[in-house]
């Protein structure tokens, strides 16, 4: 199995190459749910800031 | 379709749809993935480096797609002042810039072997990397002006001018004597469009390309979800601000 996927002589450019998509579609998807999260606390504490009297 | 842009109505069916759409991307783009590395036989004449065709191409179709529609949020925006037709070019962006990235590293990391040399200014490379320098000023611009309503203005005529890039790329090796091939997917023969590779390594890639725009969508519909909480959320600190 390991020999298979050495991809000789081509493992050294197959494998980055998936690395790179993994890595940005991961950064993206990181960076997304991050973000989303980050937003839904902030909001959920500045509306129930504003509905204390 | 302009019935469920509104804000409100976009949430309530962003939420309804997230889920199959997390799913459906990836139960396709795993699988696809899979599929390339495992099942896909090598290329009588590229050899295993046939593989990085997987996440290649479909970075190239979802770079292109994107910008697109990128370009009919931005016409939207501009011409009707639709407020979720900003939020999507803008959300879109960073997606696109990523995908366009991807492409190019994987282009370069492909052509080292089979042209023996990682870049050259050809027509679709250097179109390519046009499209990524059109989604960096595109988030320039964001980033840059600080009136929203400006920065929304000034990005969608970038993106509107910056359309003209994407038929260069498509049609960039019909136009040009390029050392990227020609298109190698789908060719039009005798007015039919006709597939030009084999059916097992044509559907792995269909695959993920589908799952790819799946995902893009997933991505898109959370982000634009998070603008529209911020937008709430400046608002808010305008009114607490303002006593």
């Amino acid at each position: 199995m390991l020999a298979y996927l050495a991809f000789e002589p081509y493992g050294w450019f197959i494998w980055p190459c998936f690395a790179v998509f993994a890595l940005g579609v991961g950064g993206v998807l990181a960076e997304t749910l991050i973000a989303a999260r980050r937003s839904k606390r902030l909001l959920a504490q500045l509306e129930a800031a504003k509905a204390r009297p | 379709m302009l019935r469920y842009a509104n804000p409100k109505r976009f949430l309530d069916l962003s939420a309804a749809l997230l889920p199959w759409l997390w799913l459906a991307a990836a139960g396709l783009t795993l699988p696809g993935l899979y599929q390339a590395i495992f099942l896909v036989p090598p290329d009588y004449q590229q050899g295993d480096t046939v593989r990085i065709m997987y996440v290649h191409v479909p970075s190239a179709w979802m770079a292109s797609f994107i910008y697109g529609f990128m370009f009919v949020a931005s016409v939207v925006g501009l011409v009707w002042k639709h407020p979720l037709a900003d939020a999507a070019a803008k959300e879109a962006a960073p997606i696109g810039a990523m995908f366009t990235a991807v492409c190019l590293i994987t282009g370069a990391l492909w052509g080292k072997p089979m042209w023996g040399t990682y870049w050259i200014w050809d027509a679709r490379l250097t179109s390519m990397l046009v499209l990524l320098f059109l989604y960096l000023g595109y988030l320039g611009v964001w980033a840059a002006i600080e009136d929203r309503a400006k920065a929304a203005r000034a990005a969608a005529v970038l993106c509107v001018v910056g359309v003209v890039n994407i038929p260069i790329i498509r049609f960039s090796v019909e136009w040009w004597d390029t050392l990227h091939q020609g298109p190698s997917v789908v060719r039009f023969e005798g007015g039919k469009l006709a597939p030009s590779i084999d059916p097992s390594m044509l559907w792995p890639l269909l695959i993920v390309g589908l799952g790819c725009t799946l995902l893009f969508f997933a991505l898109l519909f959370v982000r634009m979800r998070t603008e529209i909480r911020r937008r709430r959320i400046r608002a808010l600190l305008a009114a607490q601000a303002g006593g």
